[in-house]
């Protein structure tokens, strides 16, 4: 797991110092988009229409469009300024119960480890929170972004789960459709219990999986082993036997005469053929390149020297 | 595995060709060393730094194909070719791969051949004391040349083996004592290569950027009292765009205020310094008076430790 911000919890006078880490991780399969014809994954080009040319990050600016097709434009600095000046603190502001706040609220959750030394306060504060049954509901900013978040303890541990601010939730009322002053029949709402009754269990998480990846993965494995594989077009690489064959030219043009060291002449082929020892003379002259895979015996080589 | 990994033989540099007639030539192949072990149950395939690269080449795998032995270790380069010459940079997309599906894509896109020029065990016995003569004729009954695997073969005549491989714009030469024995983890003239194009392998100490991308790094090298001396800038070479974005990301997690280079290097503003802990291969021209580099082109980066680049490579 890797840090993905660093601060420090503050708590009335305490402060605990702290690393946090994403405490899940998404699992979807990614895939890219990829030229059929030629299998090449795409590459995408930050482009402006109106000047009709490949843009710089350097070129770049932030927008921000206050009206269709105008823009204020800001730099990455005054955006910094107004960022949270408590930027690197966990500013717990109160304490709550748990089944007060509805699940909607919550947005992520992320793992707190005690930072440098701040392993006796992390302990305090996990212990007094454990006791009180409370959890508490902080202000915290991760890069320029600011959320609610709520710190708890889970297990043996402090996690962060950040929230929703109360403006970011949109209201029942804005659902169409739902039913006002229907009074529902005795019977069928004691049906409906008894079969809610008979399909109550503890829960258990294990044993949910997610079937579609689980079968993409598999296609996935089945395309790769199939050789199915679109695959970006390697160029038509000449064959090192081809390179062998052009040197061993290059040696019999320069010197006809040479007779190669024994071990030395290039294989044309991986189907060797047998070659008598008389066959060995008329190499000497052959100006024809390389030639079939001879079998000699170790004696021969002696001719070498 | 129940055969123990040993260091290859490895031959020293020289700029004059031996005399005598006990030596044969063969071609440099430029790629990366490795020996191939099958102990009659399991392959290996192991580097010159001791490092496991068997799930990187599947193609190496089943040693019956291209070896007759029961048991056997094989000493060779692994090579991949590009516009029919063998690139370093080539071979190095395939080596450095640790995921197993891209290994497996990369097979096909990249393919490789081994070119074995030494044989070290077979069929249950050592027999490195034997003469490279005498080797050189095992290997050949044993060896089963192929798409992937080939012989690398001997020439008796050294300097036009050298102009050939000149010719063909290859790495250079390397010539062997016909009568040496394989020196496990020696390096000796009894073996000596010949190159026509110099290379090293170089720290990175600091980059300069062009319009917010890395376009060139700073490259030095340890003397004997450890401090890095800078010699010189290198900018052009095999990376590609996406290579300098990931190095411009990369640079910005390595960034350090003082100058790694013991020395000033030359065209020092604008340069930012980055720990010394990346290692590229470098090809160049010549040594400039300066003890800089002529003409320094990047081949790859490798997998090697800092300090072992020296200025007495």
């Amino acid at each position: 797991m890797h840090t993905v911000w660093k601060g420090a919890i503050s708590f009335g006078l305490v402060h605990v110092p702290v690393k946090m880490f994403s405490a899940t991780e998404d699992k979807d399969i990614s895939m890219r988009y990829v030229h059929k014809e030629c299998g090449s994954p795409l590459s995408y080009v930050r482009k402006c229409p109106v000047c009709e040319k490949e843009v710089q990050w350097e070129e770049i600016s932030k927008g921000y469009e206050y009206e269709k097709g105008k823009f204020v434009l800001f730099e990455k600095e005054e955006l910094e300024q107004i960022a949270e000046q408590a930027n690197k603190s966990i500013a717990i502001l109160d304490f709550v119960d748990l089944s007060e706040i509805d699940p909607i609220y919550f947005q992520k959750t992320y793992y707190l480890a005690p930072d440098q030394a701040g392993g006796n306060a992390y302990q305090l504060l996990k212990e007094a929170m454990s006791q009180s049954g409370k959890i508490g509901i902080a202000k915290i900013s991760i890069r320029s972004k600011s959320s609610l978040a709520a710190i708890r303890v889970l297990e043996n541990c402090l996690a962060i789960e950040t929230m929703f601010y109360p403006d970011e939730i949109r209201p029942v009322s804005q659902v169409p459709n739902l039913p006002e002053n229907i009074t529902v029949n005795e019977k069928e709402l004691g049906m409906a219990q008894m079969l809610i009754d008979q399909l109550s269990t503890p829960f258990d998480p294990e044993k949910y999986t997610d079937d579609y990846r689980s079968r993409l993965l598999e296609l996935i494995e089945h395309k790769v082993t199939g050789e199915e594989i679109k695959i970006a077009p390697a160029k038509q690489e000449t064959n090192v036997i081809d390179l062998m064959a052009a040197l061993q030219a290059s040696i019999e043009a320069a010197k006809p005469a040479m007779t190669p060291t024994d071990p030395g002449k290039p294989k044309k082929t991986a189907k060797a053929k047998t070659k008598t020892a008389a066959a060995e003379d008329k190499q000497v002259a052959g100006a024809e390149g390389p030639k079939p895979k001879r079998r000699k015996t170790a004696k021969k080589n002696e001719t070498v020297s | 595995m129940k055969l123990t990994p040993v260091k290859p033989f490895e031959p020293i540099m020289t700029d004059v060709l031996p005399s005598g007639d006990n030596w044969i030539a063969q071609i440099k192949w430029d790629g990366v060393r490795m020996l191939a072990y099958n102990d009659g149950e399991e392959t290996e395939l192991i580097n010159r730094k001791a490092n496991k690269r068997t799930r990187q080449y599947p193609e190496l795998w089943d040693t019956s194909v291209y070896c007759k032995a029961e048991s056997v270790i094989l000493d060779g380069e692994i090579i991949a070719l590009v516009d029919g010459t063998p690139s370093f940079h080539q071979v190095m997309k395939r080596d450095g791969l640790r995921q197993e599906q891209q290994i497996r894509a990369r097979v096909r896109q990249i393919p490789i051949v081994y070119m074995v020029f030494d044989i070290l065990y077979c069929n249950g016995e050592w027999v490195t004391s034997r003469p490279l003569r005498d080797r050189q004729a095992l290997l050949e009954e044993m060896l089963i040349p192929g798409p992937h695997v080939q012989l690398v073969p001997s020439y008796p005549d050294l300097p036009l083996l050298h102009e050939i491989s000149r010719r063909h714009r290859l790495e250079g030469i390397v010539v062997k004592d016909l009568s040496s024995v394989y020196a496990v983890d020696g390096k000796d003239k009894r073996w000596q290569k010949l190159k026509n194009i110099m290379d090293l392998n170089a720290v990175v100490g600091g980059v300069t950027y062009r319009d917010g991308i890395v376009n060139a790094l700073l490259l030095g090298l340890y003397d004997e009292e450890s401090r890095l001396i800078y010699i010189g800038h290198a900018g052009t070479g095999k990376l590609g765009v996406a290579d300098w974005r990931r190095i411009t990301e990369e640079a910005a997690g390595m960034a350090q205020k003082e100058r790694p280079f013991a020395n000033q290097p030359e065209r020092h503003k604008g340069a930012a310094w980055i720990r010394p802990q990346w290692v590229v291969k470098v090809n160049f021209l010549e040594w400039t008076v300066h003890g800089t580099l002529r003409q320094p082109s990047i081949q790859a980066f490798v997998d090697m430790a800092p300090e072992e680049c020296r200025l007495d490579q």
